[in-house]
């Protein structure tokens, strides 16, 4: 029953791009304009294939993204650092890509990629070791908005270069 | 002499987020034998596009466990490094409370991943059971 559940879901939460339900920016360097509701999903178009194509897609795999809050590493580096991993619900492939960067809110508002991006081929369900790592040395910047996004790539599916992105937290680096 | 007996993190929906989605803050505290409780970690949490339909109170807590846990092993480290390194930041942030303790200690103390109300009653409502 519960693995019912998490099939369509999860195959709900795929599909939603091609429902319309999205209005991310693609450029990470754009002011985010989306609302809370529907911050999690970036959809870019894929630059191949039809929607036909990407719909099967998405019928044919399904799986959840996840990244935690940019912290304070406690390897007392003083740097941010941020985590992304996958939950695999239905995909055939049992490793994924998963891509992590942390970002700053500049002064104008938008939203700018810092320090060394995180990407990482994984086993899916997360857990130390299983987890692909954004780091930024933030000395110096005090009290910005940061967040991170994360993008998963299950290896040998054509997936969506969909994201999450983290919540949006104050960090007071200096 | 005041020690560490446990070590407690608590999960709470963050504000504000999706209703349909996990994202949540935890808070990690290490309870001291006095009945007190001190703040180690407040800046750690996570957000998913897992509906909370998809998700149940031991994933839940597993996850918790992994964010306020050591970070990952960064450049030269190795994963010993990295687990070292984290108990003694914890064990740095207890001495400057006046609570002296050893990195080897801490890691034998129980570690509770406590749910709040707001998250039992979303994964109630959501799923109907607890997990």
């Amino acid at each position: 029953m519960r693995g019912i559940s998490k099939v369509a879901a999860s195959l709900a939460i795929i599909s939603l791009p091609f429902l319309g339900i999205t209005s991310a920016s693609a450029s990470s360097e754009e002011p985010s304009t989306e609302s809370d509701t529907f911050q999690s999903f970036e959809f870019v178009p894929a630059s191949s294939g039809t929607d036909d194509t990407a719909r099967q897609i998405a019928r044919a795999c399904g799986f959840f993204q996840e990244g935690d809050n940019p912290h304070f590493s406690s390897d007392a580096s003083g740097q941010l650092s941020a985590h992304g991993t996958w939950r695999n619900t239905n995909c055939s492939a049992t490793l994924a890509t998963v891509t992590v960067q942390l970002q700053y809110k500049n002064q104008f508002g938008l939203w700018i990629n810092r320090g060394t991006q995180g990407k990482m081929t994984v086993a899916s369900g997360g857990g130390a070791g299983n987890r692909a790592t954004a780091r930024y040395d933030c000395v110096g910047n005090k009290g910005n908005l940061y967040r991170s996004w994360v993008d998963v790539d299950v290896v040998g599916i054509a997936d969506l270069p969909n994201r999450i992105y983290s919540n949006e937290v104050a960090r007071a680096c200096g | 002499m005041t020690s560490v007996v446990r070590l407690v993190s608590v999960v709470d929906i963050n504000e504000g987020s999706n209703p349909l989605m996990v994202s949540v803050s935890v808070t990690h505290m290490a309870e001291l034998d006095n009945g007190q409780s001190l703040l180690l970690l407040d800046d750690r949490g996570w957000n998913s596009n897992q509906p909370w339909t998809a998700s149940d109170a031991a994933e839940i807590q597993e996850t918790a466990r992994t964010v306020v846990g050591p970070d990952e092993p960064y450049g030269d480290q190795t994963i010993d490094d990295a687990v070292a390194a984290y108990w003694d930041y914890i064990r740095r942030i207890l001495a400057e409370e006046g609570i002296k303790t050893s990195s080897a200690n801490l890691m034998t103390i129980k570690h509770d991943v406590v749910l709040s109300d707001s998250v039992l009653g979303r994964l109630n409502s959501e799923n109907g059971r607890l997990g």
